[in-house]
C-alpha cells in the first residue's frame, strides 16, 4: 500500500513537472515581457541592459529553474492586464467556477442515480425509453448550444431568469464569495449549472444503467432472488451498492473534465469565473495569466486523478495494488 | 492490407446480405433513418460546390447590403436566398452546405488519425506487454485525464497567438485535425490493447507463431482483424465527438475562421444577433449540427447492439 501511494505521488509530481516545462516554454515563446513593461519607446541599449538584469538572456534551464522556484512559492508572475499577481487574479475567479461545478454536480447526483437505477430495473418501461432518448439527445447537443437554448427560452422569451453574471454573493471564509446562499445568486446560477450538467448527466445515466444491468445478471443477485429477498433490498443493497465502484472512479475523472467545459458555459453566460477569464487572457495575450491558469488547472486535474486512483485502489479489493498498469483493465 | 481486401471482395455483398448485422439494420427503423440522414449530409456536402447557389468562401461576391435577410416564408424575405443570409450577407444555404462539409471532414480525418495512432500503440502495448505496455498505458491514462477540449483550446489559442491571422485562416483546419487526432488516441489504444490481450491467448495465434510468422505479420494479419467490431463502434462515437469538439472550438473563436466557417463558427457569428431577432443565423446551423451528431450517435448505438462487441474499457 505504501509503495503504491509513493508511486502515485511520484507520478503526479512528474506530470506536474511536465506541465510546468510546457507552460514555461509557452511563456518563453509568447509575447515579450519587456515590451509589456516598457512600451515601444525605450532605446535598444537600455532594453538589452534590462534583459541582462532580468535574466532573460540566461539559458533555458536556468530560467526554467528560476520559474519553478517561484512557482512552488506561489509566485506565478504578474498579469499584464490586471497589473496584479496572476495567482491572486485566479484565486479571485476560482470561487465562481467552483460554485458552478458544485451546482452542476448537485443536478448530476440528484437525477443520474434514480433515473439510471430505474432504467436498469425496468428497461421496457416508457419512462426508461424516454430517459434513454433524452440522454442521447443530451450527449449529441454541444454544451454551448444547450446554453444558448436555455438563455433564449428562459431569459429572453420567458424572462424568468437572468442571462448573465453571478448576481448577489455572500462572503464565507473571508474573501471566498459564493452565490449559492442568496436567492438572487441561485437564480443566476440555475441556467449555467443546468447547461454544464447537461454534458455529463446523460453519460452518468447511461453508465449507471449499464453497470446496474450487468450487476443484475450476476450469480449473487440471482441467488438473492432465489432466497426470496424483497425487491428493494436486492436492487439497492445487492445490486446498486456494487455498481457504485466504477461509477465513483469514472465520476471522479468526469468532475475534473467539467473544469474544461466551464470555459464554454462561462463564456455563454459571461460567468465571472476562471474559464471566462482564461479566454479573455488568450485574446489579450496576457501570457503570465495564461501560464498561471494552465498550472492551476493542471494541478486540479492531477490532484483529482491521483485522489480517485488512490480511493479506487483502497476501496476495490480486486485491484492488485503492487502490479501497476494492469490494474484498470478487466 | 490491400492484398487481403482484394481476395475477399468478390463475395462481399453476398456475405453482407446474409449477415446478422444486415438483418438487424433492416429491422431497425431508427438505424435506417439515421444512416439515411448521415448519408444525405455527406452527399450534400460532397456535392456542395455543385448544388450550392453561391460560393460562400468568395469574399468578392458577398454584398453587405444583403445581410440579415430572413428565410423564405417570413416577412422581408428575398427570393434569391432560400434560407436567408447571415450578418455578412452570405447565403445561408450555401454556407450551411460548405460548413457541414468542413465539420464532417474534420470529424472523419481527426478520427482516422486517432485510429492510426491508437491502433498501432494499442497493438504494440498489447502484444509485447511488460514494461513497455505499462509505460504506454500510463501515458494513455494521463493523456485521457486532460480532456481533448482543454488541450485543443490551449494549443489552438497558442497557435493563433503565435502565427499571423492569414496563416491561421489557411491552416486552421489542419491544426484542428492534428490536435483532435493526437489528443484522443488513448480511446483506440486502450480498446485495441484489451482486445489483443484477449486474442493473444487463443490458439490461432499460437499456431501462427509455431509456423514461424514474424510478430508484425501476426499482429496485422491475424490479431488486428479480430479487433474490428469494437473499433467500428468506437469510430462512430469518435467522429461525433470530434465534430462536437470542433464546433465548441469554433464557437470560442479558436476553430475555423469566419471566412471559412464550420457549423460551430456559424453559430458563433449568429449568437450576437439572436437577441435582435435574427434567429435563423444561429438556429439553422444549430439544427444541422444536432441532427448530424444525433444521427451518428444513434447509428453508433445500433452498431453497439448489433455487433455486440466487448467494449472493454469505457
Amino acid at each position: 500500500m505504501f509503495a503504491f501511494l509513493v508511486r502515485r505521488f511520484g507520478q503526479a509530481v512528474i506530470v506536474m513537472l511536465v506541465i510546468s516545462v510546457l507552460s514555461f516554454s509557452i511563456q518563453d515563446q509568447l509575447g515579450d515581457p519587456l515590451r509589456e513593461l516598457l512600451g515601444q519607446s525605450v532605446s535598444e541599449e537600455i532594453r538589452n541592459q534590462l534583459r541582462e538584469e532580468m535574466g532573460l538572456n540566461d539559458p533555458f534551464l536556468v530560467q526554467y529553474w528560476r520559474f519553478l522556484k517561484n512557482a512552488v512559492q506561489g509566485d506565478l508572475g504578474v498579469s499584464y492586464f490586471f497589473k496584479r499577481p496572476a495567482l491572486d487574479v485566479i484565486l479571485d475567479k476560482l470561487p465562481a467556477t467552483i460554485d458552478l461545478v458544485i451546482a452542476a454536480t448537485f443536478w448530476i447526483l440528484l437525477f443520474s442515480i434514480p433515473v439510471g437505477i430505474f432504467a436498469a430495473i425496468k428497461p421496457r418501461h416508457w419512462f426508461s425509453k424516454v430517459a434513454m432518448g433524452v440522454s442521447i439527445l443530451g450527449i449529441s447537443a454541444p454544451v454551448f448550444l444547450t446554453a444558448i437554448f436555455l438563455i433564449y427560452l428562459f431569459a429572453v422569451e420567458l424572462g424568468w431568469f437572468p442571462s448573465y453574471g453571478r448576481g448577489e454573493t455572500v462572503a464565507i471564509l473571508g474573501k471566498w464569495k459564493t452565490s449559492l446562499l442568496t436567492l438572487d445568486g441561485l437564480k443566476h446560477i440555475l441556467l449555467p449549472s443546468i447547461s454544464l450538467a447537461s454534458v455529463i448527466l446523460p453519460l452518468f445515466v447511461r453508465m449507471i444503467r449499464s453497470e446496474m444491468m450487468e450487476t443484475l445478471e450476476t450469480e449473487y443477485v440471482k441467488f438473492a432472488w432465489a432466497k426470496g429477498l424483497p425487491k428493494r433490498r436486492i436492487w439497492i443493497v445487492h445490486a446498486f451498492k456494487n455498481t457504485l465502484l466504477p461509477v465513483i472512479t469514472v465520476g471522479g475523472v468526469q468532475l475534473g473534465i467539467m473544469v474544461a467545459y466551464t470555459i464554454l458555459t462561462e463564456t455563454v453566460f459571461q460567468w465571472p469565473g476562471m474559464g471566462f477569464m482564461f479566454l479573455e487572457a488568450i485574446h489579450r495575450v496576457d501570457t503570465p495569466l495564461i501560464v498561471a491558469y494552465l498550472i492551476i488547472v493542471g494541478l486540479i486535474f492531477v490532484v483529482t486523478n491521483t485522489v480517485v486512483d488512490i480511493i479506487y485502489g483502497m476501496v476495490n479489493p480486486m485491484v492488485k495494488i503492487i502490479g501497476q498498469g494492469g490494474s484498470r483493465d478487466s | 492490407m490491400t492484398g487481403t481486401s482484394l481476395t475477399i471482395k468478390p463475395g462481399v455483398w453476398q456475405r453482407l446480405r446474409h449477415s446478422a448485422v444486415y438483418h438487424s439494420f433492416v429491422q431497425n427503423r431508427v438505424a435506417m433513418v439515421s444512416a439515411a440522414v448521415v448519408l444525405a449530409f455527406v452527399v450534400a456536402s460532397i456535392l456542395s460546390p455543385v448544388i450550392a447557389p453561391y460560393d460562400p468562401w468568395d469574399q468578392t461576391r458577398i454584398d453587405i447590403m444583403d445581410s440579415e435577410i430572413p428565410p423564405i416564408g417570413s416577412a422581408g424575405a428575398d427570393q434569391r436566398f432560400l434560407l436567408g443570409t447571415d450578418a455578412m450577407g452570405r447565403d445561408m444555404l450555401s454556407t450551411l452546405l460548405y460548413g457541414t462539409g468542413i465539420s464532417i471532414v474534420i470529424g472523419v480525418f481527426a478520427t482516422v488519425l486517432q485510429a492510426a495512432l491508437g491502433i498501432s500503440i494499442g497493438l504494440i502495448a498489447g502484444y509485447f506487454g511488460g514494461r513497455l505496455d505499462s509505460f504506454l498505458m500510463r501515458i494513455a491514462d494521463i493523456q485521457l485525464s486532460f480532456t481533448t477540449l482543454m488541450v485543443a483550446i490551449i494549443i489552438l489559442a497558442l497557435f493563433q497567438a503565435t502565427v499571423g491571422l492569414s496563416f491561421y485562416e489557411d491552416f486552421a483546419i489542419v491544426v484542428i485535425v492534428l490536435v483532435i487526432g493526437i489528443a484522443e488516441w488513448p480511446q483506440y489504444a486502450r480498446t485495441v490493447r484489451a482486445c489483443v490481450l484477449a486474442e493473444k491467448k487463443k490458439e490461432y495465434v499460437d499456431a501462427a507463431r509455431v509456423i514461424g510468422l514474424k510478430p508484425a505479420s501476426i499482429i496485422y494479419r491475424h490479431i488486428l482483424p479480430n479487433t474490428f467490431s469494437p473499433l467500428i463502434v468506437i469510430s462512430t462515437v469518435q467522429v461525433a465527438n470530434a465534430i462536437i469538439t470542433e464546433a465548441s472550438l469554433s464557437f470560442l473563436g479558436l476553430g475555423m475562421p469566419v471566412t471559412k466557417p464550420s457549423l460551430g463558427s456559424m453559430i458563433r457569428n449568429g449568437f450576437e444577433f439572436i437577441f435582435s431577432g435574427s434567429w435563423w443565423i444561429t438556429l439553422l446551423p444549430a439544427v444541422v449540427l444536432i441532427v448530424l451528431i444525433l444521427s451518428i450517435n444513434l447509428l453508433g448505438d445500433w452498431l453497439r447492439d448489433a455487433l455486440n462487441p466487448k467494449i472493454y474499457d469505457s
